[in-house]
Formats: structure tokens, C-alpha cells, sequence
């Protein structure tokens, strides 16, 4: 049984790690490639802050917020484990922060200690009056990928530098099983007009004071176009930029402008930090996630294909919920197959 | 009467501010530091600077809240400016955590650090080993930057820094109107206070910059405090202990102990280890003392014996004692005009 996954940012990685672990044991004959043509650090995946939150609203997608919990929970308890540094894997604590009030987002129980801002804290930020509080965590996509990636290569999976261009140039080759994880070029191997890009654009900085992630939010603007601060373990994060529909991977001056004035008014203190780099990268936004199974044929050939793309802002919010419910379809094809192997009758 | 000369002794935290203080308040005076030890070499660079109060015993609660306060609210206020990074002040949140009931449900500080509430179930499940919480958002002040800062600022106000190591305090009279003593632990020696005593700590400072929120044990006796640059890990408290030697011992009982509160600590790195005998005594001596000898006079201002509580009441204390070198001058400036009648 060959699997071929598309894709190596972190749902590509995570999915593929997913379902070997569910299910090399049940199927020996299990073989796993991935191929792309982007690899850390140069995914999305890698710029992202890699701050565990969801949107502020959850638009009544209660299978996300289930796929977002199940993340979280996964993380957390693998925060005490030796694998969490490595992994890029720590709490952090900090402030979500709005011009009047709003209702409690749908994961206020998933994240730890979460409480509105008290009067005094709300004096920290001029222009808000209203705000949350809440401890989460961070996954650092520059550590998490390589650790995905070697423990990949340590169950013996292959890895391909290659840019796929079409289902067929996998299926045709003999494998089984695709896992298509392309995020926002997913429209290349099949047109999918809902899939539209979020561009973003961050600076990367010395801030090593910053102990706190501070996001602001406008309804008018809308989500992640507000300024942010997101402290990592060696740079922070600033950001505050998302253009829909916009294709252009190059950093404009002109939002760079943006993110630097409002972020400084926002704290001052950050006028006086080093800008180490500038970074934009395409959310691959979609009005729900594309998780499902289709059969994709061509001539003779069929392949079972599982789409895992359109995680917009919030990939690494809910890799992990994802990846199991991939790895769950992933099983229905293999029971479909027969090919998990259950214990035969003696005669 | 000239412009009053006034000598802080003591170049730590409780000198440098009282020293900024009273040129804060008393304009006219010529102010100057003397101290055989300036940062990074002082007691208050060995601290991790967090603002948790130590409670004296011998002090009225109402009075450390209005220290506590005090300091809070001057510190709050750089941390929210463009000086922030330079002073070495920033926000930190965590949890101080308890295998036993706290004696108290509310610390008398609760209401002045931001967000103080009770740990959730969830949030206690990190500590497996403990049953009650508390989590608050506090600020710290990293050393050497915050001392580095405070002579910048004195140095631009026009007050001396003298590398002295004084003696006896009357060794100053005839150089100085009014004595500032902020000479921490090194009071016990310089006016023979035998009530100051001290209370050896020894931490570790890690790399270890994941490591973003503070956890403490409730009893002190313990602690993760991330800085600007590294991770403050405690402690030890050796009542008279003199000693300004880590102990290799010491290290190891720290270091496990910390990570069994946080193992991703395991994976820290450039372990630095320090001491610092911390100034102790049941209450801080905050108090003017006039010294005679022959028929002179030399008003002390005393502001040492902050023992843990050094950062958490800095600023209070400062205030307190500028205000009773303001009470000196007066009174001399008073006795210089009666005089010349």
C-alpha cells in the first residue's frame, strides 16, 4: 500500500506522521512518500508565530472548534515530555484586546485560566476597552516541522523534492492513497474557488522583554488585520496584516509601515527593538476546511484522494484534529481495501 | 546655608533610588553616591527583581501595601513607556503554587499586582503535585539593566558616583550635611546594626527563553523567574550565612527542584550561578539618627534591612526616606538661621 502526501508544511507533515502511527503496525505493507516542492523554512507554516488561537468566532463551525480542542489537548500533554523544546512547544500567556465588548469566543475553555481584563490592565492599552486574558500555547513552525520531518525519516518514510502537478502523475505511479495537504496552491492540482488567499506580512524582531502575546482586533478590518504582537522563543512577532485575494508573496514597505507604526503605538517599548526580518506568506482561507475523501480517476487509474487544506489562519491551531480525522478517513479506505489486518479463523 | 550636600551610601537598589528620589524632591541639594560595589557587582544584581512582597513582621501591614504600591505604580508606568527595554521593566504572569492550604486566601498585595484570581482545575493539572494556586500578572526588574538605568538617569540629574568603601559613617561630616545609609548588608558592619542579619540565597540564571510565565512555590522556597535575557531559578534561604560561595550541592537541589516544576527546563543552557546574602531583619530600619560627636551633628537617614523584599518596596521606602532627608535639611537649614542671629 503506497501513500503519497502532497504538501510539507504542518498539515502535510502532521497528517502524514498521523497515519503512520495509527497504521504501519495494521499494515505492513505500508509505504509513505511525501513530496513537495516547498520544505522548512521556506512553508507557510514556517513564518506563521505559531500562537495557538482560533478566530474570535467560530461562524457555528463546531467541527473545527472539536478539531481546535483536540489539538490543544494533544499539545498540552506533550508539554511536560522531553520532545516539547525540540518540538518548539511552550505555554505563554496573554491578551486579546477589542474597542467594546464581545462574546466569549467558543474555545474560552479549551485554553487555560481564561478571564476578561481587569480596568487597570485595560489602562496598559489606550483605545480598548475591552479585552481577554488567557494562557495558550505556542508551536514554533521553525522547530515543530524539523521534528515532524525526523521523526518521519526515523519510521522510514521518503521524502521527495518535487513539485506535483497533477493527481494523476501519483496515482498513475502506483499509489494507492493521496494526501493532498497543498494548502494554498491547492487550486493548481484541482480548482477550488473558495480556496483565496489571506496574504500576510510580519516583521520579525529582538524583543526579548516581551514575556506577553497582545492581539488586538477591529470588526471593521476584520481578522489578523489588526496590529499583533506574538513573542517566540528568539524573535517576536509583529504583524497586523491580511489582504484578501492578494497573490503577491513580496513584502510591501507600505505594510511594513503599517505594522511598525501601529504596533509601536500599541507598545512603545518596541520602538527600541531590532528588526532582524520581514516575512509574507498566504493563508490558504476557506470558508470551512476541505476534509474529505473523493476517488479522482483518469483512464484506469483511480486513486483515493483525502483533502486537508484551507486552515486559513489557524493551521497550527488545528493540525492535529485534522490529521486524525484524515488518518480516520485514511482507515475507511483501508477497511474498504480489507487490508487492516484482523485475526483469520483457523480451520 | 549652601546648597546641602547629601551622601547616599549604598549603590544597589535601595541606594540609586533613594538617591533619585531625593533629587526628585529636594532641588537644591548636591547629591552623591558612595559605594565600595556598583552593578553588576551588587545584592540587587543577584536578585530576579520581581515584584512579590516579602511580609516583615515587624512592620504595620498598611504600611508595606503603601510601599508596595507605590513601587508598583511607578514601575507599572515605565513599563508602559518607550523606556521600558533600557529600565529593564516588563510584565510578567504566572502562578504561585501550594501543596497545602495558603494561610491566606488573599495576600495583602493581591489587589495591587493585575488579574490576581485562584488557579482553575486545568491550569493546576501542570502541577500534579500541588492543590491550591494563585495566578497574577506582576512586573519584574532585571538587573543589571534596571540599575544600569538608574545611574544613567542620576548621572544626567548631575549626582556623583563614588567608588569608596566607607568606613564609619562619620568619616562623612565634614564633606557632607546629610548621610543617606542604604548600605544593605553591609549595615551589620558600618553602624553594627546586630539585628540586620543575613539570609544567604544562591540561584542559577539559564538560558532558557520558552520559558515565559513565573511559577513559585508558595513558600518562596522555590521559583522559575524568566527574565529579559535569562531565567532566574531558586532558591536556598541560610539564615546566617555569610558565605558568598555557590554550592555545588546547592545547584543541583535547585536545579531539580525547578524542573520537576518545569521539566522542559532540563533542556536549559549556560547555567550561571550567583549569590547574594540578602540584607534581613524583622522590619526595614527606615529612621533618622543623629550622630553627635564633640558639638557636631550629622543627621543619618537610615533606609536598609530590606531582606527579600528589596524590589517589591524600592520605590516606597525611597520615597519615605527622601522625605525624611527633606525633614534633615530643614531642620539644619532652621538651627543655620537661628545660628546666625
Amino acid at each position: 500500500m503506497r501513500v503519497a502526501v502532497i504538501g510539507a508544511g504542518v498539515i502535510g507533515l502532521s497528517t502524514a506522521l498521523c497515519i503512520h502511527e495509527q497504521y504501519h503496525s495494521l499494515v505492513p505493507s505500508l509505504e509513505m512518500e511525501v513530496y513537495a516542492d516547498r520544505y522548512t523554512p521556506h512553508t507557510s507554516s514556517d513564518g506563521a508565530a505559531g500562537l495557538w488561537q482560533p478566530y474570535t468566532s467560530d461562524n457555528g463551525n463546531l467541527e473545527e472548534t472539536i478539531w481546535n480542542k483536540e489539538t490543544f489537548d494533544y499539545l498540552l500533554g506533550l508539554l511536560s515530555s522531553p520532545a516539547a523544546k525540540e518540538m518548539g512547544l511552550f505555554l505563554i500567556s496573554g491578551y486579546n484586546l477589542f474597542t467594546q465588548p464581545v462574546p466569549d469566543p467558543a474555545w474560552k475553555n479549551i485554553v487555560l485560566g481564561f478571564r476578561n481584563l481587569t480596568p487597570k490592565e485595560l489602562e496598559l492599552f489606550p483605545g480598548y476597552s475591552y479585552g481577554w486574558f488567557n494562557t495558550a500555547l505556542m508551536l514554533e513552525g521553525r522547530s515543530y516541522l524539523p521534528w515532524l520531518t525526523n521523526r518521519l525519516m526515523q519510521r522510514g518514510v521518503k521524502f521527495f523534492h518535487k513539485k506535483v502537478e497533477s493527481f494523476q502523475e501519483v496515482s498513475g505511479n502506483g499509489v494507492d492513497v493521496v494526501i493532498n495537504c497543498t494548502g494554498i496552491r491547492a487550486g493548481e492540482l484541482q480548482p477550488d474557488p473558495e480556496l483565496q488567499p489571506g496574504r500576510g506580512q510580519i516583521i520579525k524582531v529582538l524583543a526579548p522583554w516581551m514575556k506577553h502575546f497582545i492581539l488586538t482586533h477591529n470588526t471593521e478590518s476584520g481578522i489578523y488585520n489588526s496590529p499583533y504582537i506574538i513573542p517566540g522563543s528568539e524573535f517576536t512577532v509583529l504583524g497586523g496584516i491580511n489582504q484578501h485575494g492578494n497573490w503577491n508573496e513580496e513584502n510591501s514597505a507600505q505594510d511594513h509601515k503599517t505594522i511598525w507604526e501601529s504596533c509601536c503605538r500599541l507598545l512603545p517599548a518596541l520602538q527600541k527593538a531590532k528588526i532582524v526580518q520581514e516575512w509574507t506568506g498566504l493563508r490558504p482561507k476557506r470558508p470551512r476546511v476541505r476534509l474529505e475523501r473523493e476517488t479522482v480517476r483518469h483512464g484506469h487509474c483511480q486513486a483515493e484522494v483525502i483533502h486537508n487544506y484551507g486552515h486559513g489562519g489557524f493551521g497550527i491551531t488545528i493540525h492535529w484534529g485534522c490529521a486524525m480525522a484524515a488518518a480516520r478517513l485514511f482507515g475507511s479506505i483501508l477497511q474498504e481495501k480489507k487490508l487492516a489486518s484482523l485475526p483469520q479463523p483457523r480451520l | 546655608m549652601a546648597a546641602p550636600k547629601v551622601a547616599v551610601v549604598g549603590a544597589g537598589v535601595i541606594g540609586l533610588s533613594t538617591a533619585l528620589c531625593i533629587v526628585e524632591t529636594c532641588a537644591s541639594c548636591s547629591v552623591t553616591v558612595l559605594a565600595d560595589q556598583f552593578s553588576p557587582n551588587t545584592t540587587s544584581d543577584v536578585a530576579a527583581g520581581m515584584l512579590i512582597p516579602h511580609t516583615y513582621p515587624g512592620t504595620p501591614i498598611h504600611v508595606q501595601k503603601q510601599w508596595f504600591k507605590e513601587t508598583f505604580t511607578d514601575l507599572f508606568a515605565i513599563s508602559n513607556s518607550a523606556e521600558a527595554s533600557e529600565a529593564g521593566i516588563h510584565l510578567v504572569s504566572g502562578w504561585q503554587i501550594f501543596k497545602n492550604p495558603p494561610k491566606e486566601d488573599l495576600p495583602f498585595w493581591s489587589d495591587v499586582v493585575l488579574g490576581f484570581r485562584p488557579m482553575s482545575e486545568a491550569e493546576l493539572q501542570k502541577f500534579p503535585q500541588h492543590r491550591f494556586g494563585q495566578a497574577f500578572t506582576t512586573l519584574k526588574c532585571d538587573c543589571p539593566p534596571y540599575l544600569l538605568w538608574l545611574e544613567k538617569r542620576l548621572k544626567a540629574t548631575g549626582v556623583q558616583m563614588c567608588t569608596r568603601k566607607v568606613a564609619d559613617l562619620w568619616e562623612l561630616h565634614s564633606e557632607y550635611n546629610v548621610i543617606v545609609n542604604c548600605a544593605g548588608i553591609g549595615a551589620h558592619q558600618l553602624v553594627g546594626d546586630k539585628k540586620l542579619f543575613p539570609v544567604r540565597g544562591q540561584v542559577l540564571k539559564v538560558h532558557a527563553p520558552w520559558v515565559k510565565n513565573f511559577i513559585r512555590e508558595g513558600d518562596g522556597s522555590t521559583y522559575i523567574y524568566p527574565g529579559i535575557h535569562r531565567v532566574t531559578l531558586g532558591g536556598i534561604r541560610e539564615k546566617e550565612n555569610w558565605s558568598l560561595s555557590p554550592d555545588p550541592g546547592t545547584t543541583k537541589d535547585i536545579f531539580d527542584r525547578c524542573c520537576s516544576l518545569e521539566p522542559s527546563l532540563r533542556g536549559a543552557q549556560d547555567i550561571e550561578v550567583k549569590v547574594g546574602l540578602r540584607p534581613s531583619r524583622q522590619c526595614v530600619r527606615l529612621q533618622t539618627e543623629v550622630l553627635r560627636q564633640g558639638g557636631v551633628k550629622l543627621p543619618v537617614v537610615h533606609n536598609y534591612g530590606h531582606g527579600s523584599g528589596g524590589f517589591s518596596m524600592h520605590r516606597g521606602t525611597a520615597k519615605e526616606a527622601a522625605r525624611l532627608v527633606g525633614e534633615c535639611i530643614a531642620a539644619l537649614q532652621g538651627s543655620s538661621l537661628r545660628s546666625k542671629i
